[in-house]
């Protein structure tokens, strides 16, 4: 029988179309408005301390911190620095119409900005042009190099210390883009990643880069392991095992049962006792019995809702290496 | 076998230290400035030390607010943090620059870095790391001995005749007394990377870490739902864990490849936790089981070690098409000395243990494979291959088990074999992104997904996945994405009694004997329709101010007719704002809201009566919900004041967690309201700095932290409210407190 759509899915309906409306319009725009790309001058400019002229200390798009870094290591003959190479415009491209003045009187930009607008491959083709080795090799293809993130997304070169590398500000960098897991690192069950950016508490003591490689990996999720599995035994080897007795979901992904980043239920579950165990479980008996708000005070006291719920028996629910532990009690 | 290998390690990780510093010292040597030169470039480098020396005082105790910190006790702590850095000038000709930097390092989750380099040539680095987790301090226990692998009941400790449950311990009360539980890991991970030429590098990381202290967990006396008896226990934290990598890496024109190996060796000083049964007799128990003769022993985790192979190769064929694999293969070993079937010489063992130990293996192998290439100048293509083997080769027996401690050997026919899981797992995915024009890019593809297990429900399942995307950055201001997939998992027949039955001796079990109800699918291997969306939009009108969007939304439908999980669904939106009115003002605020919904269905079962696996009215349901709102504030001034020597900043942040259960049910089925689950949060920081010159300066700060909990599974739950089962009776743990903290900074 047909059925009248609902108001809440007329409005979704219309909301994804207003969406698909606004993409078509904005690509079609920017279809007409594509220009060639933007050739690079050819000529270099006199060098860094040109650059620094304009991008000093105190001025606009200051750059001069640059010198402080790794990047401008003048002895190390592959930094952008080094004497045989071409000092800021190694990154940013030949720009010496970049030092004067157009006859309208406009500056040209230099050949690369680095700028939200350009595409990401055009600037991180350059970044990868000295680093496509190492913890780079599997950033092609990767979910970051898929999702057009560019590498000054995340890096910051012209300062002393980039802050996505250093271990106290690392996790502000990646929630500019990773809302979700931001929120999810202030709930009660959590890895200790700092989420609230002036507490003291733990700043530091974890980072994203614990667990992911942000330039990609041979496994999912960008982890730091091949799986997911391997890579909570990073810091969990006691539930490696292998046990005699083991637990199925447990040998073959831990997020079947845990959230990795923070959840209301700990330790890091995806839900709460019994009914968590009981979306797989429903065997005769007490597994199978609806339990609610009848199994707590001062209604009753049922030990499969209050406590620690089922783990108040089977509490090696991670695997039991005892020859009488076939359920995972002991 | 541990030991052993623990010596082995312990040579590599010492040698290559040894070479490292060998190199070291060779470079140091030969690199030495001599004369003039010296002088010049010591003017030349950079020393930038930073010291922040203060104290902390927190206004309550609160294990809670201390978790992570070690800020737990009520009282004046030390604060400490410094930075001592070396680095070159940027046109000095040295490479050499190092840094020390401490965190925390007045309390105990603390963290210290040593990072020293020669830029481009060599890098070493030391990481010290504590981090405690501070549980909870709130729980009560009558046991003696905690902390050690052997707890006894206190000397006095009374049963009332004939009780043989909480309501009989007389004199719980008398006896029952604090105990933290808690634990500090603390590790030292040691990292070296040497160029060793033009093409070759090597890279070397080796993590110790030790976990000491204590946790919960629970000891069981009794073999079936009546006769089970369970204490919540403390059982001793005295854990080390070493893990070694080393990779041998070549890069060169086109070619890039590497070698590697893992090790991982997991140690437990203690193997096994015996305690006292507390509990007075009951009924089918057998004798020598009830206090004050029984004692139950559990399990301790075993000690286990990993050793993993592992190459990757990459070929870039043009600038346009590059190919990758990567490979890896190894072996998890665990062979740690079973434990007798009981502790308790009362018990009648009629069949000793099939083997002295497991025996357990695992052998893993892993290929992955990527294929990117640039079909024309608008088309890119991202095409992946993974295969992921896990061989369960642990030998299969037959355990003729004691069920808790409390009964004397199961017939033979009733002893458990145990299920070695094993499963292969294969993913493939082909993705094109097509650039239509500067800033704006469509982007669409297939996944596929292949389980293969054994002893499991289902022997095979497969997932094909569909997505769609679109991403806009034609203008310098705004940029957006929208992404959309679509997954459908199909799996084999499911026999939900195979792995009940293969863990029986053949023959003993009817064909039709099931644990679960035959209409049970478990959700990781049932089919499943997902869909999920993503939108992303950010919007920068000015250099000064910025705005972005994020939403989310998945949906994973199990289907009816069946019981466990039969939908789930997540939303989740954020907004982050950015705004800097003035060059000394900044504010920004984040906002997000998450909502998780899932729905269960089950039927009440019972053994003494099968009939019931029939009856409709036996149904019921369970609907959980999750909201959560998010919200952080903060404003930053710098430069106040005549002297522009102040800054002050503002932050407040909230959480709200509120978890809704709703349990129906048919005619049968008796259900009461579940009171909500709630969680929130509120924290303000207040901070400020003067700067007394160029070198120093004063900093204050305070934060208000205000934790609520509501949590029915331990809020007026004392230790006896369970009739069977001693707790220790921890309630949820609030707190309402300041942190204060004063501190000088000086840099030299």
């Amino acid at each position: 029988m047909f059925e009248r759509p609902s108001c809440l899915s007329t409005i979704r309906t219309m909301l994804v179309l207003l969406v698909y409306s606004f993409f078509l319009l904005a690509g079609g725009t920017a279809l007409a408005a594509e220009s060639e790309p933007i050739e690079a001058e050819a000529e270099y400019s006199r060098g860094s301390r040109m650059c620094l002229a304009c991008h000093g200390e105190g001025r606009a798009q200051a750059a001069h911190e640059i010198l402080l870094s790794r990047m401008a290591v003048t002895a190390d003959p592959e930094t952008p620095m080094a004497d045989d190479n071409h000092g800021c415009e190694s990154c940013h491209g030949p720009s010496k119409a970049h030092t004067r003045k157009a006859s309208d009187g406009s500056r040209p930009s230099p050949a690369i900005t680095f700028s939200p607008g350009e595409p990401a491959e055009l600037k991180n083709s350059n970044c990868l042009g000295c680093h496509d080795n190492g913890a780079r090799f599997h950033w092609m293809g990767s979910m970051h190099d898929i999702q057009q993130t560019a590498c000054v997304d995340c890096h910051d070169l012209h300062v002393e210390n980039d802050p996505v590398l250093a271990v106290e500000s690392q996790p502000e960098v990646c929630y500019t883009c990773h809302a979700e897991q931001r929120s999810q690192f202030m709930r009660q069950s959590r890895h200790p990643v700092q989420a609230a950016s002036q507490a003291t508490s733990h700043l530091g003591l974890m980072t994203c880069t614990d667990c992911h490689k942000p330039h990609g990996s041979a496994g999912e999720a960008s982890l730091v392991q091949n799986t997911i599995n391997e890579t909570c035994y990073e810091c969990h080897a006691e539930k490696r095992g292998p046990f005699v007795f083991e637990h199925q979901p447990v040998r073959e992904d831990c997020s079947t049962c845990h959230q990795s980043h923070g959840s209301n239920y700990a330790p890091l579950l995806n839900g709460r006792g019994p009914w968590l165990c009981q979306q797989c479980h429903n065997a005769w008996n007490h597994p199978s019995t609806a339990y609610s708000g009848t199994g707590i005070p001062p209604q009753g006291a049922s030990p499969q809702v209050l406590a620690s719920q089922c783990l108040n028996c089977h509490n090696q629910v991670h695997g039991s290496n005892h020859p009488s532990g076939p359920g995972l009690t002991r | 076998m541990i030991s052993r290998n623990h010596t082995v390690l312990s040579i590599i990780a010492l040698s290559c230290l040894l070479f490292s510093w060998a190199c070291w010292a060779q470079e140091k040597t030969e690199n030495e400035p001599k004369g003039e030169d010296k002088k010049e470039q010591k003017k030349e480098s950079v020393v930038d030390n930073e010291v922040e020396l203060g104290l902390y005082y927190l206004s309550d105790d609160s294990f809670r607010y201390g978790k992570y910190s070690g800020l737990t006790d009520e009282g004046v702590y030390a604060l400490l943090d410094f930075k001592l850095e070396k680095r070159p000038a940027w046109n000095s000709g040295d490479l050499t620059r190092w840094r020390f930097q401490g965190w925390r390092a007045g309390l105990n989750s603390r963290r210290f870095v040593f990072d020293f380099s020669q830029q481009g040539k060599q890098r070493f680095r030391f990481d010290y790391r504590q981090i405690p987790n501070n549980r909870f301090s709130n729980g009560l226990t009558p046991y003696m001995g905690l902390g050690g692998d052997e707890l006894r009941m206190p000397v006095g400790w009374e049963i009332a005749d004939g009780s043989n449950n909480t309501r009989g311990f007389i004199n719980l009360d008398d006896y029952l007394r604090p105990y933290e539980i808690k634990t500090d890991r603390k590790s030292i991970t040691l990292g070296y990377e040497l160029k060793i030429s033009e093409s070759w590098d090597m890279a070397i990381g080796f993590r110790h870490e030790n976990r000491d202290g204590v946790r919960n967990t629970f000891g069981i006396i009794g073999y079936n739902m009546t006769s089970t008896r369970s204490a919540e226990l403390i059982a001793p934290v005295n854990w080390q864990t070493d893990n070694l990598n080393l990779m041998f890496n070549y890069s060169s024109g086109r070619a890039r490849f590497g070698i590697g190996m893992y090790a991982s060796f997991f140690n437990n000083d203690d193997t096994a936790l015996q305690f006292q049964n507390a509990f007075g007799k009951v009924g089918n128990w057998e004798k020598g089981v009830a206090f004050p003769d029984g004692f139950g022993q559990m399990a301790l985790e075993p000690e286990n070690s990993y050793l993993q192979f592992k190459a990757y190769g990459g070929f870039i064929f043009n600038a346009r098409t590059r190919l990758t694999a990567d490979l890896s293969w190894g072996t998890m070993k665990q062979d740690d000395a079973f434990l007798p079937y009981t502790i308790n010489p009362a018990l009648r063992v009629r069949e000793e243990l099939p083997r002295t130990n497991a025996d357990a293996k695992i052998d893993t192998l892993f290929f992955s494979t990527r294929l990117t290439s640039r079909l024309t100048n608008r088309l890119n293509l991202v095409a992946n291959y993974r295969y992921d083997d896990r061989d369960n080769k642990t030998p299969r027996e037959a355990y003729r088990y004691i069920g808790g401690d409390s009964e004397n050997q199961k017939p033979k026919a009733l002893s458990r074999i145990n299920l070695p899981y094993s499963y292969t797992r294969q993913t493939a995915d082909a993705l094109l992104n097509w650039s239509v024009a500067r800033g704006f890019s469509l982007k669409g593809g297939v996944e596929w997904n292949d389980y293969s297990r054994d002893y499991a429900e289902v022997e095979d399942s497969n997932e094909w996945a569909w997505l769609a995307g679109a991403r806009l950055a034609s203008w310098e201001n705004l940029s957006a994405s929208i992404d959309y997939r679509h997954s459908d998992r199909d799996v084999d027949e499911y026999i939900g009694n195979l792995p009940f039955q293969q863990s029986y001796l053949p023959g003993v079990l009817p064909e039709d004997a099931f644990q679960n109800h035959p209409w049970q699918r478990k959700y990781n291997q049932t089919d499943r329709n997902r869909d999920e969306w993503r939108l992303r939009v950010d919007w920068f009108p000015t250099r000064d101010f910025n705005i972005g969007v994020t939403g989310s939304h998945w949906t994973d439908d199990y289907g009816e007719g069946h019981f466990g999980l039969n939908e789930a669904k997540a939303h989740s939106w954020s907004l982050d704002f950015g705004y800097r009115p003035v060059e000394k003002i900044s504010l920004s605020v984040f906002y997000t809201h998450e909502n998780w919904d899932s729905s269960q269905s089950n039927r009440q079962i019972y053994s003494f009566d099968p009939e019931t696996i029939f009856l409709e009215d036996r149904n019921w349901y369970a609907d959980s919900g999750d909201d959560v709102d998010t919200l952080n504030f903060h404003a930053g001034f710098e430069q106040l004041g005549a002297r522009e020597n102040l800054t002050f900043g503002i932050d407040y942040t909230y959480s709200y967690v509120e978890s809704q259960i709703h349990v129906t049910g048919g005619d049968f089925i008796e259900t009461a309201p579940l009171p909500a689950l709630k969680n929130k949060l509120k924290t303000w920081v207040i901070y400020g700095q003067m700067d007394i010159n160029e070198r120093s300066a004063v900093t204050l700060r305070a934060e208000s932290g205000k934790l609520n909990v509501d949590d029915f599974a331990l809020d007026h739950v004392t230790q006896d409210t369970l009739t069977n089962i001693l707790t220790l009776g921890q309630p949820t743990q609030d707190y309402d407190l300041w942190l204060i903290s004063a501190s000088w900074k000086y840099r030299f």
